[in-house]
């Protein structure tokens, strides 16, 4: 009895000790922001073209940029004679930034990365990139700081640390970004916290696009069956409509319709208390958000929709209003007329 | 081959011989503190540093547009050193290679202040007069000098270094140029937690003159701590928020916000409250000039054109 006791409050003077974990915060951002999808070109500056092995990473840095940003941000390229641009120099308006971003929204930017041998009061820098083989520890990786660089091309400021969980959860460090070979060194991708945000400031890439797990947003599910009075066996199609729930507390997002999740329909016979999942609804791919089913019913129920909180997302779960569809008259329908993709309701 | 493997074998001593090299064929690396440029050009071995430095108060724009340093960048990428180019009252050709350990101050009159360091020839601290073509040892600091800057009436010149080795910060040091004498002027700095290392530090003078401004910046935030030379007060401003140095007054710290480029806030911290406003909330360059009338000017550029406010 003592022992258990005894890990009863060990367990809870634990759990205090531990306290509740406070939710991450998605990246800062400021300023003005481009066109949804706006394809932003850059070219290399003249006199400060980067060498071979530095414009492979450069170019791979956007081309992360553009499949990492799950959402409508620009979209960045290499093309000769664009208006923007990329240096290779040491002439920075800073001693110490080893990369530095300026942003002329809607019309262009400019990214410098020091030179690989900059001496800097720490220490000399060095790109993991420009070794032929393994690089050395202590290296920087130029992919990844231009991916940073990018970030903030793409309107991200740096991030508090206090706000996120693991270092992961972003790349736009205030601190210090990190080198070979710490947790995240070779990170070729934005964080969740940094989709989060971006996902706030141009919307996610598509309806279906997963909202970052930096969020936690309502959800809205609105339900409408065709009629709320049938006759026996009569095949029904039943609507749902998931979407970013008004009360969002990002304006932007507010009712952004949500497609290609899971919504559930249930039933709950009259008098009872317990809803019974019927079937999953089939998701439009129409960028609505709908999600569709057709029953053949043969009994009065009360219905409706279910989308439950995903793990994967930073979405709240959320219940419709029930409707209840009465069956007025008796009778089984033949199988002709309920068709093969309806569900059979038992007479 | 790998390139490390290639450095490490064969690297050194080529660098070493490129260092005996220079040493031999450019003016800043000739043998003793003073460094004649050319038999055509005044008497270098009559210049002393004291008198070197007030080359810097002379009024030459001519010449100070002449002065170019450009970055030496091999082939494959590598940062190797720096070339500074001028040229003298007479028409002659000036040109000086730095290893990539070193620092060019923007010409002031007729005179470059630059800093060396090297493991053949340790650090310096030199002044290239660009009328005469004179280039004089101005001091050797024994840590591994990173930055320099002479004070306005050129007696002085401050001395930012960092330890050998560890390469932690050094303080500053200030050598008088007349005597040789040198004395500390700022301890190491300290960041604060969280503050990671320090990735540059910027020397600037007041618009008066009478207080030193030296930032230290880790990977993206700053702190700024000012020196009253004339009492050896040193006060220190480490806000959360700021970030590159744009100038200092008697009375505020004027620098951009933490941002990670532009466009960036432009703020102001009072010098004897400690306290932040914001002069502009988003500005894509500012500059700090003296009005004439005591006070400063800072100018902002902003997307909705020019900003000017007195501080």
């Amino acid at each position: 009895m003592t022992r258990l006791a005894c890990l009863f409050f060990g367990a809870l003077l634990a759990a205090l000790a531990i306290g509740p974990v406070a939710a991450a915060e998605p990246t800062p951002a400021s300023g003005a922001t481009w066109a949804p999808n706006q394809r932003v070109e850059y070219r290399w500056k003249e006199g400060s073209e980067p060498p071979a092995w530095a414009k492979s990473a450069m170019n791979a840095a956007a081309a992360d940029s553009n499949s990492s940003r799950k959402a409508r941000a620009a979209v960045f390229s290499q093309r000769d004679g664009a208006a923007s641009w990329l240096a290779y120099t040491d002439d920075l308006p800073t001693t110490w930034a080893i990369g530095y971003a300026v942003r002329n929204i809607p019309d262009s930017f400019t990214i410098r990365l020091r030179p690989h041998g900059t001496q800097l009061d720490w220490g000399t820098l060095r790109w993991c990139e420009f070794y032929d083989g393994e690089p050395p520890s202590g290296c920087y990786d130029l992919e990844m700081v231009t991916l940073h660089e990018f970030g903030h091309a793409q309107t991200l400021g740096h991030v508090n640390e206090a706000d996120i969980d693991t270092y992961t959860d972003s790349l736009m460090h205030a601190t210090g970004l990190r080198s070979k070979a710490k947790v995240g060194w070779n990170q070729h991708n934005f964080g969740r916290c940094d989709v989060a945000r971006l996902q706030i400031r141009y919307k996610p890439l598509t309806t279906s696009t997963p909202i970052s797990t930096c969020l936690d947003l309502p959800t809205e599910l609105s339900f409408t069956p065709v009629t709320s009075s049938i006759g026996y066996g009569t095949t029904v199609g039943f609507t749902s409509k998931l979407k970013v729930g008004t009360e969002s507390i990002y304006p932007g997002l507010a009712s952004e319709p949500l497609s290609g999740r899971s919504v559930t329909l249930q039933r709950r016979a009259i008098g009872a208390t317990t809803w019974v999942t019927v079937a999953e609804m089939s998701a439009l791919t129409d960028d609505t958000g709908r999600y569709v089913k057709s029953l053949a019913l043969t009994t009065t129920y009360d219905w409706r929709a279910v989308f439950s909180a995903p793990n994967d997302e930073g979405l709240e779960g959320a219940t419709s209003s029930a409707s209840r569809l009465s069956v007025v008259t008796g009778g089984c329908p033949t199988g002709r007329e309920l068709g093969n993709a309806t569900l059979y309701e038992t007479c | 081959m790998k390139r490390a493997q290639w450095r490490n074998h064969v690297g050194l001593p080529i660098l070493l011989m490129t260092a005996i090299l220079s040493t031999a064929v450019t003016p800043a690396a000739m043998s003793a503190g003073l460094r004649p440029v050319g038999p055509a050009e005044m008497d270098c071995q009559t210049v002393t540093p004291a008198t070197a430095a007030t080359s810097a108060l002379a009024q030459s724009d001519a010449r100070r547009a002449a002065a170019r340093v450009q970055p030496q960048v091999a082939a494959h990428g590598e940062i190797t050193g720096r070339t500074v180019t001028g040229r003298t009252v007479a028409g002659r050709e000036i040109s000086i290679v730095l290893p990539v350990e070193s620092f060019v101050a923007p010409a002031a009159g007729d005179l470059v202040l630059y800093t060396r360091h090297s493991v053949a020839i340790g650090s310096e601290v030199r002044a290239l007069n660009l009328a005469s073509g004179c280039d004089i040892l101005l001091a050797a600091p024994a840590q591994t000098v990173r930055s320099a800057i002479l004070d306005q009436s050129a007696t002085h010149v401050y001395v930012h270094s960092v330890t050998r080795g560890a390469r932690a910060d050094a303080g500053v040091t200030r050598y008088e140029l007349a005597s040789g004498k040198s004395s500390r002027a700022l301890a190491p700095v300290r960041p604060p937690a969280g503050f990671g290392p320090i990735f540059g530090t910027d020397l600037r003078w007041s618009v008066a003159g009478d207080r030193l401004a030296v930032q230290s910046c880790g990977f993206s935030r700053c702190l700024t701590r000012v020196l009253k030379t004339a009492t050896g007060k040193v006060t220190t401003y480490a806000e959360l928020v700021q970030g590159a140095f744009i100038g200092v007054t008697d009375a505020h710290l004027i620098t951009f916000g933490q941002c990670p480029g532009l466009p960036c806030a432009v703020l102001s911290t009072d010098l004897a409250t400690g306290s932040v406003s914001v002069l502009a909330p988003e500005g894509f360059s500012a500059q700090l000039k003296a009005s004439g009338k005591g006070t400063a000017i800072v100018s902002i550029e902003t997307s909705a054109g020019a900003v000017e406010v007195v501080q």
